[in-house]
């Protein structure tokens, strides 16, 4: 596949973008979780294109091309750590108040 | 075989981790054999390994620079960190066993996670590699996560988690995208690589970027500092702290305003020292450092400014020192800012006097607590002249929070402001003596409460354990405030570790 | 051929990613990130990263997605629209607030893609073979990244108890000093109970 480094680039920026925009505007915890993992998910996208591009016979011997997949397995890895205690934390507060919005999650104000 | 074997070879450098971690599986594993009865117990143990621990880092402050699994920098930077890293555990776990509204069964996890969260730390100080600062900053994040929600039949501890995680997850996201940048721009992750050119010309530093495209660097470096700012709570990433403060167990609040703070700290100083301060950076990429250092500044001067005019009209002790840290994390970003030797020396003996006053005013939180069962500052009238010794230790700890002699607190100031001004950063020392003005008048609130109410008459709740923590802490507070040579020489030895260069003047 | 699928499949993540952020039920909103995920596995694999496109569907489609659907279903969460209630903010307001982040944003993203055109000179990128070949990640993940290895061992063990200490159900919501409560990981009926 011959697409540009930097098509893939864009296309982590935007998708990056979408998961700070759902992050700000949604309500839902469940939603906001997604959007972060959309975020972590552009982060992964915009390792492995680098690494692609790194990993060109020209600059393989001086660069870093393995970091690239390496550091993607750990931001899973991390993904799914952080995804599973947010549920979690989902769970508790339901019990205590039956509402998944952040905005009921008020009992503390600024 | 081979292959590991210089890895392997290794391993002893690494002994403090090793022993943290074993001592983490330790602490899990009797908490099962014991079956959640008696967690004291894992307590009393967890420090008894956090001493052997200091042992073996008081070792590794003697021993000469080096570098474990190619990516771990065990230098005295990192080991001042960890010292006191291991020290705030230390006191957070003798919190935990004195906090009168603690369970004293079934909490053997409260250990484990701090076990935990001390060896992201652990991680986070020490390495140049940011996959490895990447997991270490998680591993404390994460176990932060479950610490804050300890209590999690209270709807404050639980909500206060799941704000924080909301926002610690949004920073991991802004944070770990950054990081793909950097990497995308150097083809490397190593910071020292990052900052140095190679010998022979190939484009791998970021020196060369900033040129070619400085946009993406600026974009870049602006994320992952936005990921360190979540940590050490700077404006505009701080709302979630005081809730989260004020919702999690007041232990865990300790373990998260004193040694969390402190490790962001470390982990950004080394951060900026190795991409744009360390001997060999290119010319480029020192001028882009003062650019980075004036938004530094703007964000300090706002982040103190918001913290203490937010604590001023606080009633909530608790809440008042989260606004506090808040402000205090503004003023250690000061020396930063200004990105220099000195003025990194300066961040950290200030980053040590913010160990010591805050573990002594928390401390004095969770006293009182335990005494009325409220968090309100209306509720110590009168208490400190039944509880004058943990009163006056707390007095000494707010002049040291406000920045007055004789304390440690006014010398950290003094430095900051000197090192600011002598930057050319004059307009932020003046910013931050205001800001020491404005925080006056809340502390002293605080003081006015206890003394210059009167007396009523109840029956004294006797803590020991933590009257004394509180105390011993005071008295160091006034003696590192006097003496303060020693503590700023080894401060001075962080920077010179980094390979930062002194200034030439 | 793999030009056009790229293009497709990058169209079909972002169009799926748009869902997960408009989507008003949380339900279809973790189906759209699904989704998303899917399209992404499918990039990786036309980058040249076959393993991660596998990992990439084994742990998100496979572990992570059924721990939301897990608990969207546990918790019975169906309409919410009522939660996008904005407290603060008027309607008009929050329109603006969203539009003006939505245009910095792409502005950020917009600027910094630019100028990687001029980073990122059009080289000769590898083809043809996988990138992450699974002898050589392993191997340096077992030497070189041996200690980030352990280190998410060990984040991953502070998870699960961190998860399990948040999930568990709490016997009696203000728990009496001197109950006894379950040790934090499955353990033997609860015959622990006993007082001290």
């Amino acid at each position: 596949m011959n697409v540009p480094t930097d098509h893939v680039l864009a296309l982590a920026a935007v998708l990056f973008a979408l998961g700070v925009l759902g992050f700000l505007v949604r309500k839902n915890v469940i939603i906001v979780l997604a959007s972060i993992e959309l975020m972590l998910n552009a982060a992964n996208l915009s390792f492995l294109a680098a690494s692609r591009h790194w990993s060109q016979d020209a600059l393989a011997a001086t660069h870093q091309p393995s970091a690239g997949p390496i550091f993607a397995i750990f931001v899973i890895l991390v993904a799914a750590a952080e995804a599973a205690v947010g549920l979690a934390l989902v769970i508790a507060l339901y019990r205590l108040k039956q509402t998944v919005a952040l905005d009921g999650v008020a009992e503390l104000k600024g | 075989m081979s292959e590991l074997s210089p890895y392997l070879a290794d391993l002893p450098r690494l002994a403090p981790e090793l022993l943290l971690t074993a001592l983490a599986l330790i602490v899990l594993v009797w908490d099962l054999v014991l079956r959640g009865r008696d967690s004291r117990k894992l307590g009393y143990l967890t420090l008894f390994g956090l001493v052997g621990t200091g042992w073996l880092l008081v070792q590794q402050w003697h021993a000469p620079t080096s570098t474990a699994f190619g990516m771990v920098v065990i230098d005295r930077f990192g080991t001042f960190f960890k010292l006191f890293t291991v020290g705030a555990l230390a006191v957070v776990t003798l919190f935990v066993l004195s906090d009168r509204r603690e369970k004293k069964h079934g909490v053997g996890e409260y250990f484990f996670l701090l076990i935990g969260a001390a060896i992201g730390i652990f991680f986070m100080v020490s390495t140049n590699n940011l996959v490895l600062l990447m997991l270490g900053l998680e591993l404390l994040s994460l176990a932060s996560y479950a610490l804050a929600g300890f209590h999690k039949g209270s709807k404050r501890s639980a909500e206060a988690a799941l704000k924080y995680i909301v926002f610690g997850g949004l920073s991991a996201g802004v944070m770990l995208y950054g990081i793909s940048l950097l990497y995308g721009l150097t083809g490397t992750i190593d910071l020292a690589a990052m900052g140095r050119n190679a010998a022979d010309g190939s484009s791998i530093s970021l020196a060369a970027q900033f040129t070619a495209s400085p946009v993406p660097v600026a974009i870049a470096v602006v994320l992952v500092l936005a990921g360190f700012a979540y940590k050490i709570s700077v404006v505009p990433f701080h709302f979630w702290t005081p809730d989260v403060y004020e919702g999690a167990p007041t232990p865990v609040t300790t373990f998260l305003a004193v040694a969390s703070k402190a490790a962001g700290f470390a982990a950004l100083l080394r951060f900026i020292g190795a991409l744009f301060m360390a001997e060999g950076v290119e010319v480029a990429v020192s001028a882009y450092a003062q650019r980075i250092g004036l938004l530094l500044a703007l964000l300090a001067a706002i982040t103190m400014t918001l913290g203490n005019l937010s604590a001023l009209r606080q009633t909530n002790l608790k809440r008042l020192l989260a606004y506090s840290s808040i402000a205090h994390a503004g003023y250690a970003l000061m020396g930063v800012a200004v990105m220099t030797s000195a003025g990194f020396s300066a961040s950290i003996f200030y980053l040590a006097a913010y160990y010591l006053m805050n573990l002594g005013a928390f401390g004095f939180l969770l006293f009182f607590e335990g005494v009325t069962g409220s968090e309100d500052v209306d509720s110590l009238k009168g208490l400190g002249w039944r509880y004058p010794l943990v009163s006056c230790a707390m007095v000494v700890m707010l002049v040291s929070l406000t920045g007055l002699p004789p304390t440690v607190g006014f010398y950290g100031k003094y430095l900051l402001f000197y090192e600011s001004v002598d930057a050319g950063y004059a307009w932020l020392a003046v910013v931050a003596a205001l800001n020491s003005v404005v925080s006056l008048f809340y502390y002293f609130r605080v003081a006015k409460a206890l003394f210059l109410t009167t007396v009523e008459d109840k029956p004294r709740v006797l803590q020991p354990v933590l009257t004394g923590i509180i105390a011993v802490l005071a008295v160091f507070t006034i003696v590192t405030g006097l003496f303060n040579r020693p503590l700023q020489e080894w401060a001075n030895a962080g920077p010179a570790s980094l390979h930062i260069p002194a200034a030439q003047k | 051929m793999a030009e056009t699928l790229f293009y497709l499949l990058g169209a079909l993540a972002l169009a799926f990613a748009v869902g997960v952020v408009r989507a008003r039920m949380p339900l279809f909103s973790v189906l759209s990130l699904l989704g998303s995920f899917f399209c992404l596995s499918g990039i990786y694999l036309l980058l040249g990263f076959p393993f991660l496109a596998a990992t990439q569907l084994l742990v998100y489609a496979g572990a992570i997605m059924v721990l939301f659907l897990f608990v969207i279903m546990l918790l019975n969460l169906g309409d919410e629209a009522q939660l996008e209630r904005h407290a603060g903010l008027s309607l008009s307001g929050r329109r603006l607030f969203v539009g003006g982040t939505a245009a910095a944003l792409l502005g950020i993203v917009g600027l910094a893609a630019a100028q990687m055109n001029t980073t990122f000179v059009a080289g000769e990128v590898p083809q043809g073979r996988a990138l992450d070949d699974l002898p050589t990640l392993a191997g340096l993940l077992f030497t070189r990244y041996m200690l980030p290895f352990e280190a998410a061992s060990l984040l991953l063990l502070a998870t699960m108890v961190g998860v399990i200490v948040l999930a568990k159900r709490q016997r009696g919501t203000s728990a009496v000093e001197a109950e006894a409560e379950a040790p934090a990981l499955p353990a033997p009926p609860l015959s622990s109970g006993a007082p001290r």
